[in-house]
């Protein structure tokens, strides 16, 4: 067994390297961990003893993703598809924060702003969040109108920041 | 009252219709199409659809609700809180039909609706209120003058609004106009009313709020104190009774004062007096709550009374059961908020579909919660999944109680924001009882895990194996039983 996650951005393997007593290695970046899970008590829900404590866990795969709780944090590790796990800066910076509705856009193409500039305001459960320009640049193309109905990771423009002479 | 119909949705719904079945009452609930198999829909006696569209076509259609209260032969119409619970004009179409509204009479809620309103009708009740402006001059330059009157830090606040939609604070004069006009759309938006209030800001102060009961012939009770202080962006996110902050000297002036707010309008039914309290100790009337309470259980785990059975009790002309004396309040309680929502990204609402869903096994744990395995969590309504609420003899150990609840609380599929609530528990400041409404502006909480945990989990994920698909059918999900539908879940040796 071998699967390649994405964890906040950063890609990780997990290799089940040994059966019994169960081991996996956890490889990511320039650091490689031998994990031991035969001091789990239950398999995908149980406790497991880490140093001298003994923390409870859960575990769920979806299609997409793995679902961890552990010791009271969750942690979702989406699975990787052989996919660029870098995305567009430009494109992420202006993907929509949330699914919801665009109640006002600002900016026309072609505007020059200055840094926090408001570009388009977005309301969801009732509350409205701003995007604003990260830095001084030019809105290149709007891709949403006021009143449309966006989903979360839609990106609502493009944006060319102004580079430093 | 034999039929009472819950115009609501999610955990409240449930939990109006819990203590209806107790009293032998039946119950008629409304769903939209997306939530026809949400538990509350599946729960109920009857259950009526409000059709496709948003929560103002649904939820919120009066005629509609109005409608189907006929049809349904119901008698009473319990709103819940959000939603229609405290909107005047719902509430006198319900009394007009020949119906019992279980709530406030009409034009109570009209008063206290309106924070420009109460807090002159406070003033002159002697409650002590916040400084500020509160008139009907809603001209941005003329608002922009008493601001300056006023002094900043200062907030802008809907007159109708509540849950912190609407509401700005301000911190330099520059900014005023441009959270106004935000304050205004967002009024406007959420309320169709787009005046506003400016209020004195405070530095630091506590969020205390009464709990109160009137029995609409004169008498008052109150059934102490809730403290509402941890707040992200006006939301509430954890609430505890008592409060660590209360003496018995403050105690008794801050519930005198609830008791005089509540009876100056001869009360009926469950009503709440939020309050602000200074470092000071100085205490200013906030606003009333003419409904029942998020928070409501902790009251309920303090005191040993169902809130609900009171309200329902009220509604029927029974009057209050019981009298100030016979109100105790034993042990502490402390509710957390659970919401869909990722705090590692701004608190971005969440959506998606619950693909695993457990709610902790413990002594003296209670868990109101409107979602299941298979529930699809979308844009349509409030991002708070459940709540859970802990009680114990003493402060310290409600917090463990629930720090352990909130690590073996599981919902796979939608982020929530159960590890920030962990790490919130866990804060020094908290486990003092240090807290203020500004606690989550002035300490960065996300729930970060650490390198270590997060190694040990991804390495967890070889235990991993797929969750049952959604039930897609009312059929699907009523042949299972409670503990068919817990499936691989349940703890095994």
């Amino acid at each position: 067994m071998k699967h390649k996650l994405v964890l906040a951005g950063t890609p990780m393997t997990v290799t089940l390297t040994q059966k019994d007593p169960m081991t996996v290695t956890v490889a990511h970046a320039d650091s490689e961990q031998q994990i031991d899970l035969s001091v789990a008590t239950y398999k995908r829900t149980g406790r497991i003893r880490v140093a001298d404590r003994l923390l409870t866990f859960f575990v769920t795969e979806t299609h997409s993703s793995f679902w961890v709780t552990l010791d009271g944090s969750v942690l979702v590790f989406d699975k990787d598809h052989g996919r660029a796990a870098a995305s567009d800066d430009r494109e992420a910076n202006f993907a929509a924060p949330m699914p919801g509705k665009i109640i006002q856009v600002a900016v026309a193409e072609g505007d020059e702003v200055e840094k926090g500039t408001v570009l388009v305001i977005m309301e969801a459960m009732k509350m409205e969040h701003r995007i604003e320009a990260p830095s001084a640049g030019v809105v290149v193309t709007l891709r949403c109108a006021e009143g449309e109905l966006v989903e979360q990771g839609y990106a609502l423009l493009d944006f060319e920041p102004k580079t430093e002479v | 009252m034999k039929r009472v119909l819950i115009v609501n949705r999610g955990e409240i719904a449930l939990r109006v219709m819990r203590t209806c079945r107790e009293m032998g009452l039946e119950v008629a609930a409304v769903a939209s199409d997306y939530d026809m198999q949400a538990p509350h829909a599946q729960f109920a006696d009857q259950i009526y659809e409000l059709g496709p569209g948003t929560a103002l076509e649904t939820y919120l259609n009066q005629d509609l609700l109005l409608d189907i209260a006929k049809q349904s032969g119901s008698d009473a119409i319990h709103p819940g809180y959000g939603f229609l619970s405290e909107n005047p004009k719902f509430a006198k179409r319900v009394e007009e039909a020949g119906l019992i509204f279980i709530g406030p009479r009409w034009q109570t809620i009209e008063l206290m609706g309106s924070k420009l309103a109460s807090k002159v009708h406070m003033i002159e009740a002697g409650v002590p209120v916040v400084p500020g402006y509160s008139g009907q001059e809603q001209d941005p330059n003329a608002l922009r003058q008493e601001a300056e009157r006023i002094g900043f830090p200062l907030l802008i606040k809907a007159s109708a609004g509540g849950g912190g939609k609407g509401m700005r604070v301000v911190r330099e004069s520059n900014a005023f106009l441009t959270e106004l006009a935000t304050a205004k759309r967002e009024a406007a938006g959420a309320f169709g009313d787009e005046t506003v209030i400016l209020e004195r800001y405070l530095a630091d102060p506590r969020h205390i709020e009464f709990q109160v009961f009137g029995d609409g012939k004169g008498n008052v009770v109150h059934l102490f104190e809730r403290e509402c202080s941890i707040q992200r962006r006006h939301q509430k996110v954890l609430e505890e009774s008592p409060s660590p902050a209360m003496d018995d000297s403050l105690r008794t002036a801050m519930a005198q004062a609830a008791v005089a707010a509540a009876a100056s309008v001869d009360y009926l039914n469950a009503g709440t007096v939020e309050f602000m309290l200074d470092a000071d100790k100085s205490f200013y009337f906030l606003e009333m709550n003419t409904r029942l309470q998020v928070e409501h259980p902790i009251t309920e785990m303090v005191t040993g009374f169902d809130l609900v059975r009171w309200q329902i009790s009220i509604a029927r002309g029974e009057g209050l059961p019981v009298e100030q004396a016979q109100i105790q309040q034993r042990g502490h309680a402390i509710e957390t908020r659970i919401y869909a929502e990722d705090p590692a990204n701004g608190f971005m609402p969440q959506t998606g579909t619950v693909a695993c869903y457990r709610e902790p096994e413990l002594l003296g744990v209670r868990m109101d919660s409107g979602i299941r395995a298979g529930s699809v969590i979308g844009v349509h309504y409030d991002p708070m999944l459940a709540k859970l609420i802990s009680y114990a003899s003493t402060r310290e150990e409600a917090r463990q109680k629930l720090r352990q609840a909130l690590c073996e609380t599981v919902i796979h599929g939608v982020k929530t924001n159960l590890s920030f609530l962990v790490e919130l528990v866990d804060h020094p400041q908290f486990v003092d009882g240090k807290t203020t409404t500004r606690f989550l502006e002035q300490n960065a909480i996300t729930g970060a895990a650490s390198d270590d945990l997060q190694q040990l989990a991804a390495a967890l994920t070889a235990f991993a194996q797929k969750a049952a698909k959604p039930q897609q059918s009312a059929s699907a999900s009523a042949e299972l039983g409670p503990w068919q539908q817990l499936g691989e879940w349940r703890l095994m040796p």
